[in-house]
């Protein structure tokens, strides 16, 4: 039986939710935030389920709006922008081993450039292809790839500093 | 090949971006050249340590939305509505003491009492005193008066001081007459 758009989208958004939503997470570092940017991402793509061309995949299309949708968000809260310091919201009891070295990353990749940044986001929180994301992002793939891998150098840098105890 | 060249291909290895054939050149080539091999593994570890820290953080915080109310706070928030406050309650304050300064110009302050002696008013008695003898009783001038037709006489504007204000006002009270 043939699926109407609305059930298309529900179908495709059960497999993308969890993928949106950490990406939109990356962004504002606020978890009601990352999941109010979801939902208006969400009824953004509903919207205008009908006017995907076919060109490039689905999820860069999708991400696309996931970006615009950040953009936006940014641009209205610009006057009100709220720092929440990090770790504010880890839990507040320390529950594994390891979690300062999550802390290091997640610092260390937050204040990359924007567009090392933004690459290691879409690669590592949507996890979206390299074609996806220069599709998306509308740059070639080698750009991509070098971004990304300038970014993970300067985490790598950090990883080492931090072991190396300097 | 460059240690550039190696990372990269070792970070696409990681990421699955690499096929097979290129993966198994790469693993021969690091199989030759051992001494190369730390790069590829360091790259490898860390594409493996951000992957992990990324999904901790963000599975982290479905589990727990509530922030440490302490430590949130405003970075900067533009305190608008204070200047605006002050700014209206000095145009209210200059409002008023303009208009309050209009009123009370030293050119046009109110007259002072000037103490003048009266002359004496002649005795009158009986009907006299009540009417009036000299024919400016209440028949010759009041009611005379009252049957005659109203003239109405504009207030002149005072030369002196007319300014844009004075002259608006008297342009209202004309056509208030029109």
């Amino acid at each position: 039986m043939a699926q109407g758009p609305r059930e298309e989208f529900a179908a495709f958004w059960e497999q993308t939710r969890d993928r949106v939503r950490a990406y939109m997470f990356c962004a504002c570092s606020n978890a009601s935030d990352a999941d109010d940017l979801a939902q208006e991402c969400s009824l953004r793509a509903l919207r205008n389920w009908n006017r995907f061309e076919g060109k490039g995949s689905r999820q860069a299309w999708l991400f696309a709006i996931a970006r615009n949708t950040q953009v936006d968000w940014f641009r209205k809260r610009k006057r009100d922008a709220r720092l929440v310091e990090p770790g504010a919201y880890a839990p507040r009891a320390m529950p594994q081993a390891g979690f300062d070295d999550v802390e290091m990353v997640w610092k260390t990749v937050g204040g990359l450039g924007p567009e090392y940044r933004e690459v290691i986001h879409l690669r590592f929180a949507a996890d979206l292809s390299y074609v996806e994301i220069a599709e998306m992002l509308g740059v070639p793939i080698g750009t991509v790839r070098s971004r990304l891998h300038r970014g993970l150098k300067t985490v790598r840098k950090k990883i080492e500093e931090r072991e190396n105890g300097t | 090949m460059e240690r550039e060249t190696i990372e990269r291909l070792a970070m696409d290895r990681t990421l699955g971006e690499l096929d097979a054939d290129t993966t198994a050149l790469l693993d021969a080539y690091l199989a030759e050249h051992p001494e190369m091999r730390p790069w590829a593994e360091g790259m490898s570890r860390t594409c493996e340590r951000t992957r992990e820290a990324i999904a901790r953080k963000t599975q982290t915080s479905s589990t727990d939305t509530q922030p440490h109310k302490a430590r949130v706070y405003r970075l900067r928030r533009i305190p608008w509505g204070a200047p605006a406050r002050w700014a209206a309650v000095i145009l209210i304050s200059l409002g008023i003491g303009a208009g309050v300064g209009r009123q009370f110009r030293p050119g046009v302050s109110a007259p002072r009492p000037v103490l003048v002696q009266a002359q004496p008013t002649p005795a009158r008695a009986g009907w006299e005193r009540i009417a009036g003898a000299s024919g400016d009783g209440f028949w010759e001038t009041k009611a005379v008066a009252m049957l005659q037709p109203k003239v109405y006489e504009l207030p002149r504007p005072r030369a002196a001081h007319a300014g844009f204000w004075d002259r608006y006002r008297q342009s209202r009270k004309e056509r208030s007459y029109e």
